[in-house]
């Protein structure tokens, strides 16, 4: 990642070599014909290309056998809903879905008549893991008011013995991206986690999955208080002078490349990430929620160059969802029950994501919270209800992608997972009724073709090590989804 | 029929719904009450009361008629535990209003709080919430303000369109007292269970004291306990037996003190939270304490909550606890819309439907006593109605019809408004 990172910095640098003063190295070559003296070795840690990825992901998914699916109802989050169809998983990838697909001699058939499949849910937003449930068992580790907050790696406030990691892959959440808070204007780094038991977050993070940079702008970070920026405007300022920072940092580095020789510029960790944004290589995150901070961060992200991933919350996104979907700028919220909490929430609407949806722009759901992470399949059905009730046309397909293939592309693992298409990661979740229902639960959760989660199952139900002799939580038995109340009991 | 139903909502809206007789005819009526369900059922409501129900009933010839076919009728929702219309925004956690001064606690009355014109009324109301049981939240005390044992007096309001002269919400003031006996009352007793315990006591008979004789009570034991002489005045009807206490307590062991504090002191209890109440289903429904559940807190919050689980609500029901919900609390924030939501997902884990349906509707109204006025369809009680596109639990329903009181209410609010406003940027882009 990091070395990515220099490398793009070197290409982002070459525009401004103009105004670079460094005139020295070039002149060096012809000021001496002695033979260059041997470089000085780098103390380890001191130049990050040394070593790109230093927590490196220890995740590999255990060996799985092929499970045939059949009769199932299927929402591939790739196209059209398929009634009656087969999904076949193999050696932990998607092997086949469709209609009509051959059972393999060696294949697990489950009958799926009645059930529903839905790729993994994908939350691109929650804090669990860094603030833990109970909250005194690990803090609330996703704020950090040093003086240096946005250098902050998440991954490191992740507790992996969080009940909350069971309870969401309970819900069918395979695939998480672990934010930092909002307190700062620059809250360091996200990591992304598949939703497996481990003793350390290397073993949950998601491998190739690229970091993101969590900003945020509004009442939380220019709020007043020690180090805050006081108000909007000062907050801009930040974010500018951060990201002019930045950029003559990134350059500092491409000069060292470039002469070969020398000591290294010092390493600032929230310069790195920052300048890892700039280039491309991180992913911006922006906690925003109001439509006019949306326009200035867009505003500045053409200042510097950058790209804007997604405004995360963004409840006014539906003030200005043609101008997001234009910039091809995601939105990661809520079905829109947060208006009011508190006042940069004023405005919120249940059909903001299908505003977004219908403008052409990406719409995805988000957890951000504990319990919504539990049913985030439906959130996207009260929000998909919302647009359809206002005229909007929004498809219960549209509302599938707003909790799966939607935020991969957020997180930026649509390549891996979030759709079930061949070739991609075999997280699968098998419904009980339809996702879309208030009564669905998942039966049976896959991550990496694993059986990972099986309600019929206690044994096939991971427990962590904080609830093990700890709690007296009863275990559900697996009943059928009820009827309704729109049927005669 | 959308447009129709719309359309003679707004009208009704303008009308004194005490001038027209209606007939809400053709719905599957949901009656909660002792008729059961309706496959297809006539509500007739008259002076802003329901005048009968039944699968077939008289209509007057002068009756305005809904024709309801193929959508379902239930009674108003009650959100309850709420801070429902208390602040302009709701803030962190889960909101409401407390009182910071040290002479005002169990007299703290939240009913002067109410704002009739708060947005978060209509906002509440187009989801079908009828009633509030409005609670102060002794949390929200001022900065620097200690803690606070009891947090003041709860009231039942109703969510109606008042027009813009507006009105009072109130139904009824003073139904509860409410205070923490958990990790937060431990915490401003002094740090334990133990002397929240004995301050409770010793209020108590501070109380009974006052109430005897108002000039016997010592003013230095009063500042010694934090009490005035509102708050123990306040408490009278407590210690009297006529109002209950709305006690905040999730830990079993918590939930334990709580049924022996009442049994000692004979004071009525309702248990809100109750996260662990389902390991003690059976001692709390020996006492006949009613708990108001946060249901779908299936996860450690606090330590307090360790055992926390969807079950809960299945459990205390089948133990036979009258069970109502409170919207969830959940780590940072209060959603006010998902009442029905709720109770759709804890029909998961054990409960019907349509229990978990009276957790939200005539539990609410029983345990706030309030059952002869609302909380289910039948004859004398105020017409609080929704006509749902569908099953009223499920994520792809919308209300079709809300009424408060025998009053058709506008299916209007500022979200729906701000949606309109902007809506025709995505509808017809580029203009």
């Amino acid at each position: 990642m990091a070395a990515r990172l220099l490398a793009g910095a070197a290409l982002i640098a070459l525009p401004l070599a103009g105004c670079a003063t460094t005139t020295k190295a070039d002149a060096k070559p012809a000021a001496s014909a002695a033979p260059p003296p041997a470089p000085k070795p780098i103390r380890a840690g001191l130049d990050p290309s040394a070593r790109p990825d230093p927590f490196p992901s220890t995740y590999s998914p255990k060996a799985s056998g092929a499970v045939l699916f059949v009769n199932a109802t299927i929402y591939t989050a790739a196209g059209p809903r398929i009634d009656g169809g087969s999904l076949l998983i193999r050696d932990g990838k998607v092997a086949a879905v469709g209609k009509d697909i051959a059972r393999p001699a060696d294949a697990t058939v489950i009958d799926a008549t009645g059930r529903w499949i839905t790729p993994g849910i994908v939350d691109p937003h929650a804090h669990i893991g860094a603030g833990s449930s109970p909250g005194p068992a690990n803090g609330d580790n996703s704020n950090e008011n040093g003086p240096n907050p946005g250098g902050i790696w998440i991954e490191h406030s992740v507790w992996t013995q969080d009940p909350m990691f069971e309870r969401a892959r309970e819900a069918g959440v395979t695939t998480m991206q672990i934010l930092p808070g909002s307190a700062n204007l620059f809250n360091g780094r996200t990591v992304t986690l598949k939703n497996v038991p481990a003793i350390a977050p290397q073993g949950m993070k998601f491998p190739g999955a690229p970091y993101g940079l969590k900003m945020a702008c509004g009442e939380n970070p220019t709020g007043g208080g020690p180090g805050k920026a006081g108000t909007r405007a000062g907050g801009m300022m930040g974010y500018r002078n951060t990201f002019i920072a930045a950029q003559a940092y990134a350059q500092s580095w491409a000069d060292w490349k470039k002469r070969g020789s020398g000591d290294p510029p010092r390493r600032d960790l929230m310069l790195e990430t920052v300048a890892g944004a700039l280039n491309g290589d991180i992913k911006v995150h922006i906690h925003c929620y109001r439509a006019d901070e949306m326009v200035q961060m867009i505003d500045l992200s053409h200042e510097f160059g950058f790209k804007i991933a997604a405004f995360h919350h963004a409840l006014e996104a539906f003030k200005i969802a043609p101008l997001l979907a234009k910039e091809q700028i995601a939105v990661v919220t809520w079905a829109g029950d947060w208006s009011g909490y508190k006042m940069e929430a004023y405005d919120s609407i249940m059909e903001n994501a299908a505003f977004v949806q219908k403008a052409g722009g990406i719409a995805t759901m988000h957890s951000d919270n504990v319990m919504l992470m539990q049913h985030l399949n439906q959130e996207a059905a009260r929000a998909m209800t919302a647009g359809r009730e206002a005229g909007l046309g929004t498809t219960p397909e549209q509302a599938i992608a707003w909790f799966t293939i939607n935020p991969a592309k957020v997180i930026g693992v649509a390549d891996k997972t979030g759709s079930l298409e061949v070739g991609k990661a075999a997280d699968v979740v098998l419904w009980d009724a339809d996702p879309l229902s208030v009564y669905a639960l998942p039966d049976l959760v896959f991550i990496d073709g694993v059986l990972s989660y099986d309600r019929a199952h206690p044994a096939r139900q991971p427990q962590s090590d904080f609830e093990l002799g700890n709690t007296k939580r009863p275990i559900s038995p697996a009943r059928p989804a009820p009827r309704g109340l729109g049927v005669s009991q | 029929m959308i447009r129709a139903l719309l359309l003679s909502a707004a009208l009704a809206a303008a009308t004194p719904a005490a001038a027209e007789t209606v007939a809400i005819v053709g719905a599957r009526v949901l009656t909660m009450g002792a008729a059961g369900d309706l496959p297809t059922g006539t509500v007739v409501v008259r002076d802003g009361k329901i005048a009968a129900v039944g699968a077939k009933v008289a209509i007057a010839k002068d009756a305005r008629v809904i024709d309801a076919r193929g959508q379902i009728l239930t009674p108003g929702i009650t959100a309850t535990v709420s801070p429902m219309a208390l602040n302009d925004t709701i803030g962190s956690g889960y909101g409401g209003r407390g009182s910071s001064n040290s002479l005002l606690t169990a007299g703290f009355d939240i009913d002067e709080d109410v704002n009739p014109n708060s947005p978060q009324i209509p906002e509440a109301r187009i989801e079908g919430v009828t009633r509030a049981v409005v609670t102060p939240n002794p949390q929200m005390r001022g900065p620097n303000a200690p803690a606070r044992v009891f947090g003041g007096q709860a009231a039942v309001i109703h969510l109606a369109d008042l027009g813009t002269e507006g009105g009072d919400l109130t139904v009824k003031p003073r139904v509860a007292l409410y205070l923490d006996a958990g990790e937060m009352g431990a915490s401003a007793a002094g740090g334990s269970r133990g002397a929240l315990m004995t301050l409770l006591k010793q209020a108590f008979a501070d109380a009974r004291a006052y109430a005897r004789n108002p000039a016997s009570v010592d003013p230095a034991r009063l500042e010694e306990l934090s009490l005035s002489r509102a708050d123990l005045a306040a408490l009278v009807p407590v210690v009297q037996g006529r109002e209950p206490l709305l006690i905040e307590a999730n830990r079993a062991s918590d939930i334990r003190n709580v049924l022996a504090l009442a049994k000692a002191e004979k004071v009525r209890v309702i248990l809100s939270g109750g996260s662990e109440a389902w390991m003690v289903a059976k001692e709390i429904a020996a006492a006949n304490v009613p708990v108001v559940i946060d249901a779908e807190e299936n996860q450690a919050f606090q330590w307090e909550n360790l055992n926390a689980t969807y079950e809960n609500a299945a459990i205390l029901h089948d133990a036979g606890v009258l069970v109502a919900f409170k919207p969830s609390v959940a780590r940072i924030v209060f959603l006010i819309r998902t009442p029905r939501f709720i109770a759709g997902r804890t029909a998961r884990y054990g409960l019907t439907p349509h229990e978990a349906l009276a957790a939200i509707t005539i539990n609410p109204a029983r345990i706030f006593g309030m059952a002869d006025r609302f909380g289910s369809i039948e004859a004398g009680k105020d017409a609080d109605l929704v006509l749902w596109s569908g099953d009223p639990l499920e994520t792809t329903t919308v209300a079709r019809m809300v009424m408060i009181r025998g009053a058709e209410q506008p299916l209007t609010a500022r979200n729906r408004a701000l949606r309109d406003r902007y809506i025709g940027a995505v509808m017809a882009p580029g203009k």
